[in-house]
């Protein structure tokens, strides 16, 4: 219900030499979901910091439906933040830590149990409205402070890493409460996060910025298939794509020790060939699921077979993820757990060249 | 088959073995005795017949009780009630003073958002450090101020402590996370709102700490009294019973020169006086711990953000 505008924004903390943010751009339009994600350092929770009004801006512009809000105060910006350690307020019950902004507001005490009740009804809290944040457990504080965010009816929903100080299985479902939280609200959400499966999950839209500058926008599926540059290919994903130095000779792309051998697609080819750089260093990318040991595929993927030792073989369940040398190089291939390898075997392996990535070996942008 | 890795996650002392426990128990009875035991027989010396005192020394269990000590300081009626009046209202209200300006400058320098926190610190520290000494207050406080033979100057030379101010800033920024008054800021709470219903609320223990500093300085103070006050009716407790102790050998170093006090000085019983006043000046003191003692307790904020 808002649409923000991020107009070249920088930020330098004082006593900093550099930029925690340089030139970031970005127009979020209404009800977007969007995810800004990367590494610890790289300034997104600066940035969100900085759209909440917590930070002030170095330079550049933060607009709100066209005004610019550089000097408004956090409380006239309509925003709700949840925080990373949930900053409930300790010496209040969860029911006045919902209420505390209503209060503010002078909104009629009516008004207020009626939204408190909603926000609760809506995480499930109804039963805990009378205790104070020491007596519930991680999960419920959380929600706790989804649900103060709630009751404002901001129109930008902040969250700064909301989930990481959660086990692994309460931030699988409450990702998805979140999700289910934002169809339902229909608001506008910010959303920081390291771990890129939450980005991928739950973004409309990814923001994957590094040392302060942002390296892609796009959907999940944009920025999973089509990363711009090396850096967003090794971000997203799990395991990580797995890169190659090497060299490009007529249509094959040989490794720098020479041990691995494949053959480029000649769709990607023509990218490289027309980019300048036959014959010349680049770095190859495939993600470990194009990787693939079954009979049929080998058969199929002929000119892309690849002799490796394995390591390590992780069985998951469904598949089986190998580790796996060749020459100096290591690498990972996530297989059907049916075909059973054992550490130390030698085996084949076909790379999907249509799905692999060509980058720049100095400046790491994609080629094809 | 191979030792599964022990793994300790924590440890935690859940109970002591029995003789450990005895043991430990004892120990700290016996240092509790200790303790305990000056004051009750200070009390007991205060009961004793001056007689008895004389002829037995100090003992326990006196042959004779007598109430003479507390009747002697009876006889100042007026002036005791006035001089322990004047010791509580300095002491309340002085207290209130001196936690409402710790407290308050505390938080200040605790907070990063502030830009001057560390010169006011440093501001802070360096009065620790380096005292300015009598003169210079003295004259501060009857020149510049003119303050002489009024209460507040029983009042502000200890209204401001820099060291409860360092013991207060660390409280504040152990105690209250960032985090929590960022969330009050977005909520839209005003700085001052900020302090008062949450930040107030968090620091009670560090407060109930410092107050009681606060008030033990106030109740036993007697110097400040002795240089800026005449004024009889402005005269603290520990000043007056400091006078009458003072009277007391004064009369009997007369009474052992000139005969014709003697009569009069045989109704003072000397040591059962001593005793008495400091029963009166330490105990109601002592009864008001118990009632800081309630807001001791730590772990206000747990639950409120995640460490």
């Amino acid at each position: 219900m808002v649409e923000i505008k991020l107009d070249h924004i920088y930020k330098k903390y004082a006593g900093n030499d550099n930029y925690s943010v340089t030139d970031f751009n970005l127009h979020i339009k209404d009800h977007e979901f969007i995810v800004f994600v990367g590494p610890s350092g790289c300034g997104k929770s600066t940035t969100i910091r900085m759209i909440a009004g917590l930070e002030d801006i170095t330079d550049g512009e933060l607009k709100m439906d066209g005004k610019v809000m550089n000097e408004i105060a956090p409380k006239d910006r309509d925003i709700a933040m949840v925080f990373q350690n949930y900053a409930l307020y300790p010496n209040m019950t969860v029911y006045d830590n919902m209420a505390f902004s209503l209060k503010i507001q002078h909104v009629n005490k009516a008004e207020i149990k009626k939204r408190v009740a909603n926000a609760a009804e809506i995480l499930g809290l109804e039963a805990f409205l009378d205790r104070k944040p020491a007596a519930l457990s991680g999960g419920q504080r959380q929600r706790v402070a989804l649900g103060r965010a709630i009751v404002r009816e901001a129109k930008l929903f902040l969250l700064d890493e909301p989930l990481s100080n959660l086990d692994a299985k309460l931030r699988v479902s409450m990702r998805a409460q979140i999700a289910q939280l934002h169809q339902r609200l229909k608001t506008n959400m910010i959303y920081v996060t390291h771990d890129q499966v939450e980005a991928m999950t739950m973004a409309d839209r990814i923001v994957l910025t590094k040392q302060g500058e942002i390296q892609q926008v796009g959907t999940p599926s944009q920025l999973y298939n089509q990363p711009v540059n090396q850096f967003v290919a090794g971000f997203m994903g799990s395991p990580s794509m797995n890169f190659f130095e090497g060299e490009l000779h007529e249509n094959r792309f040989t490794t720098l020790d020479q041990q691995l051998t494949v053959t480029v697609t000649d769709q990607k080819l023509q990218k490289l060939r027309d980019a300048g750089y036959a014959n010349q260093k680049v770095t190859m990318g495939i993600r470990a699921e194009d990787i693939h040991t079954g009979p049929d595929l080998l058969e199929k993927m002929a000119d892309a077979k690849v002799q490796a030792k394995v390591d390590v073989a992780e069985l998951l369940g469904v598949e089986t993820m190998l580790y796996v040398t060749n020459g100096y190089q290591e690498f990972v291939a996530k297989v059907n757990a049916q075909n059973t390898h054992r550490p130390d075997e030698i085996i084949t392996l076909a790379f999907d060249m249509n799905r692999a990535h060509f980058f720049d070996s100095q400046s790491q942008v994609t080629i094809a | 088959m191979r030792q599964p890795k022990k793994q300790i996650s924590s440890v935690e002392v859940r109970s002591f073995g029995h003789k450990s426990n005895l043991f430990f128990n004892i120990l700290l009875a016996i240092f509790a005795f200790s303790c305990l035991l000056p004051l009750i027989f200070i009390i007991i010396i205060s009961l004793t017949s001056e007689q008895s005192l004389l002829a037995d020394g100090y003992q326990f269990f006196p042959k004779h009780w007598s109430l003479a000590g507390y009747e002697y300081l009876a006889t100042m009626g007026g002036q005791l009630l006035n001089a322990l009046g004047i010791t509580v209202l300095v002491t309340v209200f002085g207290t209130l003073v001196n936690a409402t300006f710790t407290s308050t400058y505390a938080y200040s320098i605790s907070r990063s958002s502030f830009k001057y926190r560390k010169f006011f610190t440093v501001f802070c520290l360096i009065t620790m450090l380096f005292t300015p000494g009598m003169v210079a207050n003295y004259i501060v406080m009857t020149n510049l101020l003119q303050l002489k033979d009024t209460i507040w100057a029983l009042i502000l030379p200890l209204a401001v402590s820099p060291f409860n101010i360092i013991v207060m800033r660390t409280f504040f920024k152990r105690q209250v996370n960032e985090s929590i008054i960022e969330a009050a800021r977005i909520d839209g709470a005003g700085e001052m709102r900020i302090f008062l219903k949450i930040v107030l609320p968090l620091a009670v223990p560090g407060i109930a700490t410092i107050s009681l500093f606060a008030a033990l300085g106030y109740w036993n103070d007697w110097f400040n009294a002795l240089l800026y006050i005449q004024d009889s009716h402005l005269v603290p407790l520990q000043y007056l019973l400091m006078k009458i102790q003072s009277n007391i050998e004064m009369l009997t170093q007369n009474a052992a020169q000139g005969a014709q006090y003697a009569g009069g000085m045989a109704n003072i019983p000397q040591e059962a006086t001593r005793m008495a006043m400091v029963v009166i000046s330490v105990l109601p003191i002592a009864i008001s711990y118990p009632f800081f003692q309630k807001y001791f307790v730590k772990g206000l904020t747990i639950g409120g953000v995640k460490e």
